[in-house]
């Protein structure tokens, strides 16, 4: 049988309890193969950012579960889900959230303190997704010496680095201008089926949604296709 | 690659602050240290600058030797004692005196051989029946060097053969052969010539390994080097007033490495969020910081090293400050230490600080 990227069943998430108690998301069923890249679509306050925490060993869901590559986040403690973090998700983030005093190649090669790959590999993975995301010239350059679109590349060689099999891209285009945006997407796409991952992005912008294979909306905590 | 390393490498000019200030505060402990060593020291070299293990008072004096008499026969009693080396007799006097046009207060001490300083790092020691002193080092940084005449007011002129260091005894301190400051005294103080043949103490040193036991010798209290240091009323309140500066000194550098440290994770909350989503330990994290404010206190060390070496050069020689190895090092250990402390109050907030408010704009 061929082994899902990712499997989520039954996913709920309640905050608070008794009459206080509120529905994030509720029972979100989703699975995604590799070399398949999904939007999620949703307006502010649907749980869009709750659900994709779950499904990023971020928050811990009330109720179902998560499978990644096969492996099952509820059985991992809070120290294997870190460590699972850094070694099977990659994460492109909505303001880039660069580390600022780490120049642009050390931005990826911070990686090798925390992946179960050796640093020479990292290094040359790193070296390897410069040049792919163009930016060879500037892998010396601190992020405040990189323009938008620059550092948002860098954070998609971040996410990549470690070969990870899921990556997660949250609303990856808020700080960019449509063009750029654009582009920035576009990229994402390539790099996610172009190295066969699975991604999900998180947006909000309809636009975007050309470069991925599928959509599935949130409304109210409630997935739909 | 360390995190906390890179950071301080890139941007040096953040941590500035932190070690400006412990900086300054460690510059304002090492100088009220060296006053604290320097009034210590000065003041209690009689008794450390001798081979002497023990001294002797006489009975009820509580180790004071304005209080104590010991007479010829006790001396030699204690000197016929078992496991005793050598004996030798120690007292002084405060008097006034000029040298060099100046006037002084002298503590003249008269010592035999047992009890003078035995380390004399210029000249020589004074000769039995000769007018001559030992001084000093602090005395001879003062202009009272070799071969200055020191003119006790109603007593004879004492000149200068030789210099001591760590040997001061409180005010300008002169040493003298016991029969010559016996002799000085009995010019200056007329009704002190009744005590001729007596010593106010005994120094003490006994054999290689031995303990004597001078516990059968009559109307005699015997002290070891610290007691009778300790017995001194202002040495030990002076040093122990300064140092409870300096330890709350350190409290403050403590307290001003916690709040730069918990200012800079309250600023770096979404980078710190950041990184713990993409993986990185809180661990990881929090040794960064670690790293950061030892290595900002060693840089703070430094700086205030630097500075109070420099107003070393301008405090001026009466002024009895002495900066010694052990103390600095002592005083780098605990900035360390409390720079470690101060760090320490960020790491909980670093360890809350939860990874999933990385995504959705929040970070």
């Amino acid at each position: 049988m061929n082994q899902k990227a990712l499997e989520v069943k039954g996913l709920t998430k309640i905050y608070g309890e008794g009459h206080t108690a509120v529905t994030a998301v509720e029972g979100a069923e989703l699975s995604l193969d590799s070399n398949e890249f999904l939007a999620l679509l949703g307006p502010s306050g649907s749980g869009k950012t709750t659900l994709i925490s779950m499904i990023g060993a971020l928050l811990t869901p009330t109720d179902g579960s998560v499978l990644i590559g096969g492996d099952d986040l509820a059985t991992m403690s809070k120290r294997e889900q870190t460590r699972f973090r850094a070694n099977r998700i990659g994460f492109v983030f909505q303001t880039f959230n660069l580390v600022p005093f780490l120049t642009a190649r050390e931005n990826l090669t911070v990686m090798s303190s925390i992946s179960d790959l050796s640093k020479d590999e990292i290094n040359d993975r790193a070296d390897q997704l410069l040049r792919d995301l163009g930016l060879e010239d500037r892998k010396g350059n601190l992020p405040e010496q990189l323009s938008g679109g620059e550092r948002q590349r860098v954070a998609i060689g971040r996410a990549l680095v470690t070969d990870p099999d899921l990556i997660l891209v949250d609303e990856p285009t808020a700080s960019l201008d449509t063009e750029l945006g654009t582009a920035v997407v576009k990229m994402l796409a390539e790099e996610i089926k172009g190295r066969n991952k699975a991604g999900i992005m998180v947006t909000h912008d309809l636009r975007m949604v050309d470069y991925t294979d599928r959509t599935v909306e949130i409304v109210d905590g409630r997935l739909e296709a | 690659m360390n995190l906390g390393v890179n950071e301080l490498r890139r941007t040096p000019g953040r941590f500035a602050a932190v070690s400006g200030a412990v900086g300054f505060i460690v510059f304002l402990a090492l100088i009220l240290a060296a006053l604290s060593d320097g009034l210590y020291l000065g003041s209690t070299g009689a008794y450390r600058s001798s081979d002497a293990d023990y001294f002797v008072f006489s009975a009820g004096s509580d180790f004071e030797l304005s209080g104590s008499t010991i007479d010829q026969a006790t001396a030699e009693e204690i000197a016929s004692s078992d496991e005793v080396e050598a004996v030798g007799r120690l007292s002084s006097f405060n008097a006034t005196a000029t040298s060099n046009g100046e006037e002084l207060q002298l503590t003249l001490i008269g010592a035999d051989e047992t009890t003078m300083p035995s380390v004399v790092i210029d000249g020589t020691r004074p000769q039995p029946g000769e007018l001559e002193v030992l001084v000093d080092g602090q005395t001879a940084r003062r202009g009272v060097e070799i071969g200055s005449i020191i003119e006790v007011t109603d007593g004879p002129n004492l000149i200068v053969v030789g210099v001591a260091e760590d040997a001061g005894f409180g005010f300008t301190t002169a040493w003298t052969s016991h029969d010559v400051f016996h002799e000085v005294r009995s010019e200056v103080r007329p009704e002190l010539e009744a005590l001729a043949g007596t010593s106010q103490s005994l120094g003490v040193v006994s054999q290689e390994g031995g303990s004597p036991d001078l516990t059968g010798i009559d109307e005699v209290e015997v002290a070891t080097v610290q007691e009778a240091i300790d017995a001194l009323p202002a040495a030990a309140q002076q040093k122990s007033t300064l140092d409870a500066i300096v330890y709350t000194t350190f409290a403050v550098a403590a307290i001003v490495v916690g709040l730069f440290f918990a200012l800079i994770t309250l600023e770096k909350r979404s980078e710190y969020a950041v990184l713990k989503a993409i993986g990185m330990s809180s661990r990881t994290l929090v040794g960064a910081i670690f790293v950061q404010a030892i290595v900002s206190s060693l840089v703070g060390f430094v700086v205030g090293f630097g500075l109070s070496r420099l107003a070393g050069l301008v405090i001026p020689s009466d002024v009895p400050a002495l900066f010694l190895a052990p103390t600095a090092f002592s005083l780098l250990v605990i900035t360390l230490v409390m720079g470690s402390l101060g760090a320490i109050f960020s790491f909980g907030r670093v360890i809350r600080i939860d990874p999933a408010s990385a995504l959705g704009g929040a970070a």
